[in-house]
């Protein structure tokens, strides 16, 4: 299984390709929406990137700010979910 | 017994404070307000600008995201006799400056989150007088204007200074809106015509005051606003959140305040139905959701239902000009699935030809708007008025060409056909093509730029740019949108740049957009 540190990169991969932010500007932890670094477009298609790369599927009750809010909430959630 | 009836917009708030204050009237980042405390600050606001110059008709922007001081300075503005202009938090400093400039506004309402953007904006603009800044004021800002805290003006009970007498003639707001120049126009509304409309609104939408609207909508957007006025003329509760940018924060306000309208636009809908389909989510609590700005394509009802499932749904259509032109009762919705509806209550709409006669059923006919919902013109731009309001019917009025194409059945219903001009319409937002033009033009390198819409599913249309380069040089995509990203709007951020050896043009040499649109066809 894919370490965090590996997650994280992968997925920091995707939103610096998927928004015009620079890659040295944004954090694990930046906010990446409050930030506008995303938007609800970018909010699908990071759904679309985990479930097409680590084959994770959030419930509706899933989708909450803890769990999509910066990458390291995204890392979080995917590895919690792969070790479920 | 005599009861006293709403005429001016500020009345709504009086009349439902008296009647309910301590009910919660907006709820913002977990905090509730009641009606007494909106009353409260809003006219703590009121006397404020009155005493600080703001005479009945002067212009008072508000530069804010989505937020309590938002309804408060609506509110406030409104009371003192001002006229209120709210600005998208988006806006650039170039396009800020043109709109305060073009307005000559007297005073800014922002918050410090925006003021590197407003202070850019504020250079050289000689009619601001004085800035009022929700939160922390930078010092180091300070661009020879007058910079006063927001909370502390609205908490000071110094009622001195007499408020004017409005009636309802009075201008009440300027909404601006793309124009196809590539410079917003400033729609001119009265006290009358925005509560004739409101109250339209909340007859056809069956509201009382036991609704809680949800807002996604920046209240710089017509359909935005409307909500907040709803919600203060029925006595409702507001529920505030500043855009549907980050899904999950939406989802957690109506699960915690379950609210019962939800008003949205087809590319919110659109992620839903897409979000519904993986994850199951729905929102039990939710009454009534509306949708404008862009057509509500017909595959989306099955899904919304289930989404929503206790939900009716209401289908509208509207332009700035008249904020709202018809709606579909929602009982209808699976009979007459691809029209937006009748007039709304109190109007009238009429299909005309190109030269000014009735169209036949299912023709289709320029849409003409009658009603005291129409707008009184834009601000400073006599011409442009002219070719917006038509003489009507009765002598001297004037009624709105809305320039779309429509057609209506045997039975009434309209039937949206297309715009006549070019404006995008892109997650129910408009986009003027010079706009998004004007700054790949700047961008070095750039030859040649045109900017269209192509029908998209879930944006409505999708904003595409074709771009030819000197020389050869090298074509940067993402450096386009970064630059278009730094100074646009993000709804105008091109969605897609594709490059083109060369542009096709007509015979008057002007790029030949049609001819681009069918290359993206093929």
């Amino acid at each position: 299984m894919e370490s965090l540190l590996q997650i994280q990169e992968k997925i920091r991969e995707f939103i610096v390709k998927a928004s015009y932010a620079e890659d040295g500007k944004i954090d694990n932890d930046t906010l990446i929406f409050e930030q506008g670094v995303m938007d609800s477009m970018g909010f699908m298609s990071i759904i679309g990137f985990i479930e097409e790369e680590f084959s994770v599927t959030p419930s509706g009750g899933e989708l909450t700010e803890e769990n999509f809010e910066s990458i390291d909430a995204i890392s979080n959630f995917v590895q919690r979910k792969l070790q479920s | 017994m005599f009861c006293k009836r709403q005429r001016l917009l500020g009345e709504a708030l009086e009349f439902s404070a008296r009647k309910h204050p301590d009910k919660t009237v907006v709820i913002y980042k977990g905090k509730t307000y009641n009606y007494q405390s909106l009353e409260k600050s809003a006219g703590n606001l009121a006397f404020y600008l009155v005493k600080e110059g703001i005479k009945k008709g002067d212009r008072v922007a508000i530069f804010l995201n989505n937020c309590w001081q938002s309804a408060v300075s609506v509110y406030g503005i409104t009371l003192a006799g001002g006229v209120f202009l709210v600005i998208n938090p988006n806006t650039k400093a170039e396009k800020l400056n043109y709109i305060l400039k073009d307005c000559s506004a007297k005073i800014v309402i922002s918050e410090s989150q925006l003021l590197g953007e407003l202070s850019v904006a504020l250079n050289g603009l000689e009619s601001v007088e004085q800035v009022i800044i929700t939160g922390e004021i930078h010092a180091e800002l300070n661009n020879g204007k007058t910079y006063n805290n927001f909370e502390q003006i609205i908490q000071t009970n110094d009622h001195e200074a007499k408020l004017p007498r409005i009636i309802p003639n009075d201008l009440a707001a300027l909404i601006y809106t793309s124009g196809s120049t590539g410079f917003p126009k400033g729609v001119m509304m009265t006290h009358q015509a925005m509560v004739f409309t409101s109250w339209s609104l909340v007859e056809y939408l069956r509201l009382t005051e036991a609704d809680r609207i949800m807002l996604v909508l920046p209240l710089a957007f017509d359909y935005g606003l409307y909500q907040l006025i709803m919600a203060v003329t029925i006595g409702g509760t507001l529920i505030v959140d500043n855009s549907f940018n980050f899904p999950p924060e939406v989802f957690k306000q109506i699960e915690m305040y379950e609210p019962t309208v939800f008003p949205g636009v087809p590319s919110i809908y659109a992620l839903m139905i897409t979000m519904h389909k993986k994850t199951g989510i729905t929102f039990e609590s939710i009454k009534k959701i509306t949708n404008t700005a862009a057509v509500l394509p017909g595959e989306f009802i099955v899904d919304l239902k289930n989404i929503f499932p206790n939900s009716l749904i209401f289908k509208m259509y509207g332009l700035t000009e008249c904020k709202r032109v018809c709606y579909l009762e929602p009982e209808l919705i699976d009979v007459k699935t691809s029209s937006v509806g009748k007039a709304i209550p109190g109007t009238e709409v009429l299909l005309l030809s190109a030269d000014g006669n009735p169209v036949l059923p299912n023709e289709p006919g320029i849409l003409y708007v009658r009603g005291p919902h129409v707008m009184s013109g834009y601000w400073n731009n006599e011409e442009l008025s002219k070719q917006m309001l038509k003489p009507g019917p009765v002598p001297g009025e004037r009624m709105l060409c809305a320039q779309d194409l429509f057609k209506m059945d045997e039975d009434g219903f309209l039937y949206f056909l297309g715009r006549s001009d070019d404006i995008i319409k892109t997650m129910g937002e408009k986009v003027s093509p010079v706009e998004v033009e004007n700054v790949i033009y700047k961008i070095e390198g750039v030859k040649e730029v045109a900017v269209l819409g192509a029908a998209d599913a879930v944006l409505g249309e999708s904003v595409i740019a074709f771009v030819t380069t000197h020389n050869n040089e090298l074509f940067n995509e993402k450096e386009i949108r970064r630059e278009c990203a730094s100074k646009l709007e993000p709804f105008m951020v091109p969605h897609k740049i594709i490059l083109v050896k060369e542009m096709p043009k007509n015979s008057n040499g002007k790029i030949d957009k049609a001819e681009l649109k069918r290359l993206l066809v093929y």
